[in-house]
């Protein structure tokens, strides 16, 4: 390929021209140092995702409640006597 | 015995040496970018990279430099990741993957931005597997064996992959043979 295109090396040298941020090792340890200092150390990294994803599905499990006491309601309702009748 | 300096910062860091950690973020954070870059939207290449590294952190009592080098464990990461946020994604993503020299523009005349604009499009329709294979082959320099420990296949289908990439860059250059 490199004998066939000069083209192609140019491209590969262009898509490997990305520059890393001055700030981005600094903000790394920032967010290392926050998760592991002794008073985060109840929530380690490795349990905010467990612990983001049971919220999660308890608001979800929460929702699905809701919507099925609402449609009971509806229903008892419409099943109400004075609705039946004209 | 001769033991590797980054196994020793590894273990440090699982000794609770958190500082240490720093000396592997700045070791590997260009590679990273590079590599994440390539295979996602590079809007999101910081976030990715940052989530990378935090995970491999939290994780990392999990390495085991027995059974592979930390650079291939880190960059299955780094796959893993890119793959999930094209997955958030989906199909907008890959249209735009088609015009991603996002990044600065070539230099050249206007038949190198189109030649360009040609290699761009055919990795864009590479298969996700194929173009992490590209990727770590050809803007990396990694082996067929660390491709293969990387991807998880075995290393007659990474030769075979990559033949078959390096193939169809091939045609998306034929134009600009002559």
């Amino acid at each position: 390929m490199k004998e066939e295109n000069p083209f192609y090396d140019h491209w590969k040298t262009h898509r490997r021209q990305i520059v890393v941020p001055e700030h981005f090792t600094a903000d790394v340890m920032q967010h290392i140092r926050i998760a592991t200092a002794p008073e985060n150390n109840e929530c380690p990294l490795e349990l905010v995702d467990r612990q983001s994803r049971l919220v999660s599905w308890s608001a979800a499990g929460g929702l699905i409640l809701l919507g099925v006491f609402r449609i009971l309601f509806i229903i008892a309702n419409l099943m109400r006597p004075q609705m039946l009748m004209p | 015995m001769q033991t590797d300096p980054e196994n020793e910062i590894i273990a440090r860091v699982k000794a609770g040496m958190t500082n240490e950690f720093e000396h592997l973020v700045r070791r590997y954070q260009a590679p990273l970018f590079r590599i994440v870059a390539n295979l996602v939207d590079r809007v999101a290449v910081e976030d990715i990279v940052q989530d990378v590294f935090l995970t491999a952190f939290s994780q990392i009592h999990r390495f085991d430099p027995r059974r592979g080098a930390f650079r291939t464990w880190l960059y299955r990461i780094a796959r893993n990741r890119a793959l999930n946020a094209r997955r958030k994604k989906r199909e907008r993503l890959m249209q735009q993957q088609a015009v991603i020299a996002d990044g600065p523009a070539p230099d050249g005349d206007l038949l190198t931005r189109e030649a360009f604009r040609q290699l761009d499009h055919a990795l864009a329709r590479l298969d996700f597997k194929d173009r992490v294979i590209f990727v770590l082959a050809e803007l990396e320099g990694l082996s067929y064996a660390q491709i293969a420990e990387v991807e998880s296949l075995p290393l007659g289908t990474v030769k075979s992959r990559l033949h078959r990439v390096r193939e169809k860059l091939r045609q998306a250059l034929a134009p600009y043979m002559e």
